[in-house]
C-alpha cells in the first residue's frame, strides 16, 4: 500500500514517474482508489431509453451493465453471477426482464435482486435468497447530468455536478446545439485498442505541441493532394477528412495561441482550430445555414451566435471522458490493464437539426477514430512507443514542465498562455486527490 | 480460362501489390470513380449516417497511400509485412459488371508481434482492354463491430 509521501513523489507537481504507467501494483490501486472511487463516465441515456435496456460496459477493469430500471432510473451491477462469478451477459447490449445466469439459473431482477434460485430447498437454512451479499453488486451512486451518466462505487464523496465543476459547459453546450435540446447516440461507434496505458490518452488529447511533429505525415499529405474531386466526393467525404488531415498544421505560434484550462478537479479543455474547410466554424453552405436557422428559431439569433460560437476542442473529463461538444463527438477511456487500454468513439444525432449535420458528425468519428484513422493511428503508435520505451528503459521520470511559470490564475481554472503542458499537471494533481489512501 | 480463375488471378496480382508495399501500383488497379469501404457492422448498408472503418473515393485513397510512403508516418514505420491470402473465389457477370465475391486472411507481423484480419470482400469489377478495373471494393470484416488495434495498411 502507498503512503501519502510516496503518492505525491509519483505524481510530481512537474513530472510523472514512469512506474505510474509500468507497475501493475499502481494500476490495480488506480482501479481501486480512481476508477470505484471517482465519478466514472458509464454511458449516455440514449443508450438504453426503455425499461430493461442493458448495455455491458466497464468501470475500470470491472465489467458492468448499465441497466434502466423499471421506474426510469438506472444502475450499475457487476456483470457477474453470485453463484460462480460466471459472465451473466456476453452480448453488447439488449432488453431483457430479468437477467438469468447461464450456468445454475440463478435469476437477478433489472435491480441486481437475486429472485430465483432452481432446487433451493437443497440449500441449508442459512442460505437466504433475500441476502443482500447474493445480490449482484450494484455501484453505490449512478447519476446523470443531462444524459450523461456517471457511477461511483464509493457511498459517499463529492456530488457529480461538484465534480464535473465547469465541465457542464461542454455538455450544455453539446445539448444546446440540438434545436430541440435533444442529442441521442447514433450512427455506430468504434472501439480501438492500443499497448499503452490509460494515463496516455488523456495526457496527449490536450496537448498542442504533438500534432505538428504526430500527424506531420497527414497534414503534409492533405496539403500536397492535388485537389481532385471523384464523382463519389459527395456521398464519401465533401473534403471533410483532407481538412481534418490539414488542421494539424497549424504553426507553433498559432499552437501557442490556443488556449488551455486546467480545472482544480483534474478536467481541462482546449480551443478550437480548425481554421478553414467544412467544419470551420465560418463555414457556411446550405446545411449550415438551415440549421443555424432552426436554431434560431429555438433559441433566437444571439443565443444561437454563443451556442455556436464556443470554440473549443477537446473537453477532457478526468478521468475517462473527453468531450467534442463542437462536433457531436465523446471518446471514453477504458483501462484493461496496466499496459493495455481501449478508446471506444461515438458521435451524437442532434435532434432538430438536418442530416447533413449529423452526416458531418459521422465522418468525423470515422476520420478521427476509426481504427484505420490516419490521424489517430500514429496517435496510438506513439503511445505504444511511450509504454515501450518507460517498460524497456531507464528513465525515471517524465517531464512536464513546459509552461509552468507561464500559466495564469483565471477564476478557479488556470489557463494556459504558450502550448503549455497544464493539463498534465492537472491530471497529476487530480491523481495525487484520488489515489491518496484518505481521499 | 474461366471467368473465375481470370478473376482469381486478378485478385492475386492486387494481393501481391499490397504485400510487396507497391501502394502506388496497387491504386493504378482502381477506377476514377471507385470505392473502397469497409463497414463498422455486418449487413451495413448506409454509407452517411452510419461510421465506416474505411469510405474512401480514389482522391482520399491517393492521400492514404501518399501517406504510407511518408518517412514520418509512425503507425506504418517500419511497415508492417503483410500477407493477404484470398480463397474461396466467384464470379458473375452483370451487365458491364462483373460482381466478385471472395474470403480474406491477412496476417501482419510487427515489432514481432503476428496478428490477423479476415473478411468477405465483394468487388465490382470493369472490363476494358488493359484487364480489370476496380469500381468498388467492400470487406466486411468478420471482427466488425469489436475491437480493432490499428489498421495500418490497406486490405
Amino acid at each position: 500500500m502507498l503512503t501519502i509521501d510516496q503518492i505525491n513523489n509519483i505524481a510530481g507537481v512537474d513530472g510523472m514517474k514512469a512506474r505510474a504507467y509500468t507497475d501493475p501494483e499502481i494500476f490495480d490501486l488506480e482501479m481501486d482508489r480512481i476508477f470505484r472511487c471517482a465519478w466514472i463516465f458509464i454511458g449516455h441515456d440514449s443508450q438504453v431509453p426503455n425499461s430493461g435496456d442493458f448495455k455491458r460496459t466497464r468501470m475500470g477493469a470491472d465489467e458492468i451493465l448499465l441497466v434502466r430500471q423499471i421506474d426510469g432510473s438506472l444502475r450499475a451491477l457487476s456483470n457477474n453471477c453470485t453463484h460462480r462469478g460466471t459472465r451473466l451477459c456476453a452480448v453488447a447490449d439488449g432488453n431483457v426482464k430479468s437477467f438469468v445466469c447461464p450456468y445454475h439459473a440463478w435469476g437477478f431482477a433489472l435491480d441486481g435482486v437475486l429472485t430465483a434460485v432452481p432446487d433451493v430447498g437443497s440449500y441449508p437454512e442459512s442460505f437466504n435468497i433475500k441476502d443482500p451479499s447474493l445480490h449482484l453488486v450494484s455501484a453505490a451512486r449512478v447519476e446523470s447530468y443531462r444524459g450523461f451518466v456517471f457511477a461511483s462505487k464509493a457511498v459517499t464523496g463529492p456530488s457529480l455536478r461538484d465534480f464535473l465543476g465547469r465541465m457542464v459547459e461542454a455538455i450544455d453546450n453539446l445539448l444546446d446545439r440540438s434545436p430541440d435540446g435533444e442529442i441521442s447516440i447514433e450512427g455506430g461507434h468504434f472501439s480501438v485498442r492500443y499497448p499503452g496505458n490509460w494515463k496516455l490518452h488523456h495526457e496527449n488529447a490536450n496537448d498542442t505541441v504533438h500534432p505538428g511533429y504526430v500527424h506531420e505525415s497527414s497534414v503534409t499529405t492533405a496539403r500536397q493532394a492535388d485537389g481532385g474531386v471523384s464523382p463519389q466526393d459527395e456521398l464519401v467525404d465533401r473534403g471533410q477528412t483532407k481538412g481534418m488531415m490539414a488542421s494539424n498544421g497549424l504553426t507553433a505560434k498559432d499552437w501557442n495561441a490556443i488556449e488551455l484550462n486546467g480545472l482544480p478537479q483534474g478536467h481541462s479543455f482546449m480551443g478550437g482550430f480548425y481554421k478553414s474547410g467544412l467544419l470551420a466554424p465560418q463555414q457556411v453552405d446550405v446545411a449550415t445555414e438551415t440549421y443555424r436557422e432552426a436554431l434560431e428559431a429555438s433559441y433566437g439569433k444571439e443565443k444561437t451566435s454563443r451556442i455556436l460560437g464556443m470554440d473549443r476542442f477537446n473537453n477532457l473529463v478526468w478521468p475517462n471522458l473527453n468531450v467534442n461538444a463542437q462536433f457531436h463527438q465523446i471518446r471514453v477511456v477504458h483501462p484493461i490493464s496496466v499496459n493495455e487500454t481501449i478508446i471506444e468513439g461515438y458521435c451524437f444525432r442532434l435532434k432538430g437539426a438536418p442530416d447533413e449535420i449529423f452526416h458531418r458528425a459521422v465522418r468525423f468519428l470515422g476520420t478521427l477514430v476509426s481504427p484505420a484513422s490516419m490521424i489517430f493511428s500514429d496517435d496510438l503508435e506513439i503511445f505504444g512507443r511511450v509504454q515501450a520505451g518507460l517498460e524497456k528503459g531507464s528513465l525515471d521520470k517524465l517531464d512536464s514542465r513546459r509552461g509552468i511559470e507561464t500559466d495564469q490564475k483565471n477564476g478557479e481554472a488556470l489557463q494556459s498562455t504558450t502550448s503549455s503542458e497544464l493539463p498534465l499537471r492537472t491530471q497529476a494533481k487530480a491523481w495525487r486527490h484520488w489515489m491518496s489512501p484518505d481521499a | 480460362m474461366s471467368l473465375t480463375q481470370e478473376v482469381s488471378s486478378f485478385l492475386t496480382h492486387e494481393a501481391d501489390f499490397l504485400d510487396r508495399g507497391d501502394f502506388e501500383a496497387w491504386l493504378e488497379l482502381y477506377e476514377d470513380d471507385a470505392l473502397y469501404w469497409i463497414p463498422s457492422s455486418p449487413d451495413q448498408t448506409d454509407m452517411k449516417g452510419q461510421v465506416s472503418i474505411m469510405l474512401e473515393d480514389r482522391p482520399l485513397l491517393k492521400l492514404r497511400v501518399r501517406r504510407l510512403s511518408h518517412p514520418r508516418a509512425y503507425a506504418v514505420t517500419p511497415r508492417p509485412a503483410t500477407i493477404h491470402l484470398i480463397g474461396n473465389v466467384s464470379a458473375r457477370e452483370e451487365g458491364d459488371l462483373v460482381m466478385v465475391s471472395s474470403k480474406l486472411i491477412m496476417t501482419q507481423v510487427r515489432d514481432n508481434i503476428e496478428t490477423s484480419l479476415s473478411g468477405v470482400v465483394s468487388h465490382h469489377l470493369s472490363r476494358s482492354e488493359n484487364g480489370f478495373g476496380i469500381k468498388l471494393k467492400r470487406v466486411d470484416l468478420i471482427q466488425a463491430g469489436g475491437t480493432f488495434s490499428v489498421i495500418s495498411v490497406p486490405l
